[in-house]
């Protein structure tokens, strides 16, 4: 049998507990909540990251085929510094390339704007004229993103 | 007070959750879950289309990345399917000249590259391989493409998901070919040894160091002076056949089009002058007539059956002998007509039959190669057999000391680059707009008006690089191995 003492303890405990079901539910909902909120701020991202990347891609490879151009520009005038400006390619396409020359030959620095899509990639490269008479080799110091 | 708090203690670990918040905590979680499930499923739904997408880029990007790099390096393309084709491929020779491949393969729907015959599978599924092949002007080329003739090729690779769940992603960059050196200007005779008329006896030789033959009809050439007018190439005809094709190993002998190089012998070529006509032996009848020439003015004339020769001596010490005519007969009927041209000894046995057929209702040309009969006097000995109207143009008899196997090419007008210079000069050869070999001399490296020419000592040297230049024999060696060459 329970003293007087025992019971007004006892009672006061459970009093006490009330409530905590819904404190427990109310921290699994927040912690639920956060869950996935990042869940969802992560995968935003990572879709954001990936759709940069595709569409970014292709601005590469534009950017890339300015780089090809300038090179057989030079490779047929060692002394071309004319450059390109928004150069479509490839033809019929809204994509296209600026390319920009620093001819000091033997020592020549292309750079190379890639747009498709809306998104801009540049290329970078360093090259020496080899010879200053036809074709007019050229080697490649460096060929970078930037 | 110690025996309480044992009580309470034990009260407490005895009467655990009960059975009402259990249901209720499993009720909530299980709401929870329910509503926050669909979020979920579309996070993975869409993380899933994402990775998916990505792969289909990756295997574009891959496909390309490994298409531009070998291009890149390519000595030069064989074979290339047509422009357009989705289904493409390109065959071309890699830097240690290796026969490649790029295409899809067909079960598997793969991208393939590596040796014909042996290619290993690269990325994909690629849904379509597109390759559109440009020449040295940026001019599409059309289908059948000619291999010799592309300078760049634009890439379309198109990536697909096996499955169909994401789009298909297309990627597109563009190669220019490597460029080696593939034909050399190798001997100049830049300043020969004449009392007048320098520009009409310089000639400037190619070689053709690479390993495909080119077409030089069309292709230029410039010098200091003629550099804003360059002189356009073409076949030779009054000293050569009138082929146009380098072979490899070849050489090409580069004049003005009234060029005699060295003691070359021109007879009576458009019978424009009269005491030409004159030299040569013939029946009565013929005459020089005005209008309706192969060039020029004039032409030699005759009505009905007739002959006319002319007789002439090859050197031994030439290089070669050729003989070439037009004829045409404005006569109802000409296929009528019976014209004879025949080499002939002094003996006047035949040595050769030029032509024994029909006259033709327009100007057509007959020649023949006199190489053999170096060292002999030979008589070109032309009959016209029956009733008609005979005309005959544009004879030329000659020796040369250009090689029998050079292919002769003339530029437009008289003066090659518009007289080469005898001090210092760049002489400069295109195809298209693309230079091909460029030569800037000076007169301290040899052949300086003493009738010796300048040699080129290695094809593969530098041609601005005043050591593999050097002097060349006397009247030079067109058509030929240089003597510098070892």
């Amino acid at each position: 049998m329970m003293t007087p003492c025992t019971e007004t303890i006892r009672e006061r405990g459970r009093s006490d507990e009330r409530g905590a079901v819904l404190l427990m539910m109310v921290f699994l909902v927040a912690f639920s909540t956060l869950f996935v909120g990042a869940l969802l701020r992560s995968h935003t991202t990572d879709l954001q990251i990936a759709r940069n990347h595709i569409g970014s891609m292709k601005a590469l490879f534009v950017a890339d085929a300015g780089i090809e151009d300038a090179i057989a520009e030079l490779r047929a005038n060692y002394n071309w510094q004319a450059g390109f400006s928004n150069k479509i390619f490839p033809a019929g396409s809204s994509s296209h390339y600026s390319v920009s020359v620093t001819n000091t030959h033997p020592k020549v620095v292309i750079t190379s704007v890639g747009t498709a899509e809306g998104f801009v990639r540049t290329i970078e490269i360093e090259l020496n004229i080899v010879e200053t008479t036809a074709p007019y080799p050229v080697r490649v110091i460096y060929w970078k993103e930037v | 007070m110690k025996k309480a708090m044992e009580n309470r203690g034990e009260g407490r670990s005895n009467r655990g959750v009960s059975l009402l918040e259990m249901i209720l905590v499993v009720t909530l979680i299980a709401g929870l879950m329910a509503s926050i499930s669909p979020a979920i499923r579309v996070v993975n739904m869409g993380w899933q289309s994402g990775e998916q997408r990505l792969e289909v880029v990756q295997n574009a990007r891959i496909a390309m990345d490994d298409t531009v790099r070998a291009l890149r390096q390519a000595r030069r393309v064989s074979a290339v399917s047509d422009p357009g084709a989705s289904n493409g491929f390109i065959e071309f020779y890699d830097k240690d000249d290796v026969l490649q491949r790029v295409d899809v393969d067909g079960a598997s729907g793969l991208a393939r590259f590596g040796p014909v015959g042996g290619q290993s599978l690269l990325a994909g599924p690629v849904n379509a391989l597109e390759f559109t092949c440009f020449d040295s002007s940026n001019t599409a080329l059309a289908a059948p493409v000619a291999a010799h003739e592309i300078r760049s090729v634009a890439i379309a690779v198109t990536a697909s998901d096996a499955g169909n769940r994401v789009p298909d992603y297309t990627l597109r960059s563009k190669v220019y070919m490597r460029r080696d050196a593939a034909v050399a200007i190798n001997e100049i005779m830049y300043n020969p040894l004449t009392l007048s008329q320098n520009t009409r006896h310089e000639w400037v030789e190619l070689y053709n160091l690479s390993d495909r033959a080119f077409d030089l009809n069309g292709w230029t050439l410039t010098s200091h002076t003629n550099r804003n007018n360059p002189d356009v190439l073409s076949g030779e005809l009054r000293f050569g056949s009138g082929e146009t094709l380098l072979p490899v190993g070849g050489h090409a002998v580069i004049t003005s089009a009234n060029t005699l190089v060295y003691f070359e012998l021109l007879i009576n070529r458009g019978f424009e002058s009269n005491p030409l006509m004159v030299a040569w032996p013939r029946s009565g009848g013929w005459s020089r007539s005005n209008g309706g020439a192969q060039e020029g003015n004039r032409k030699l004339r005759r009505n009905g059956s007739g002959w006319v020769y002319q007789t002439t001596y090859l050197p031994y010490f030439s290089k070669s002998g050729f003989f070439s005519f037009w004829e045409r007969s404005p006569s109802a009927n000409p296929e009528n007509m019976r014209l004879i041209v025949a080499i002939r000894s002094l003996g006047w046995s035949v040595l050769e039959t030029v032509y024994d057929g029909p006259m033709h209702s327009g100007w057509t040309r007959h020649y023949v190669d006199l190489t053999p009969y170096k060292g002999q006097f030979v008589r070109v000995w032309v009959e016209t057999v029956g009733a008609g109207n005979y005309w005959i143009d544009d004879f030329s008899l000659s020796w040369s000391f250009v090689d029998q196997n050079a292919v002769r090419m003339a530029v437009d007008d008289n003066r090659i680059g518009g007289g080469l210079r005898n001090n210092r000069d760049t002489i400069t050869i295109y195809q298209g707009n693309l230079a091909i070999d460029s030569v800037p001399y000076d007169d301290n490296w040899g052949g300086d008006g003493n009738a010796r020419s300048l040699e080129r000592k290695s094809p593969t040297g530098g041609s601005g690089d005043s050591a593999n230049w050097t002097q060349g024999p006397i009247f030079g060696t067109p058509g030929r191995k240089n003597d510098a060459t070892p």
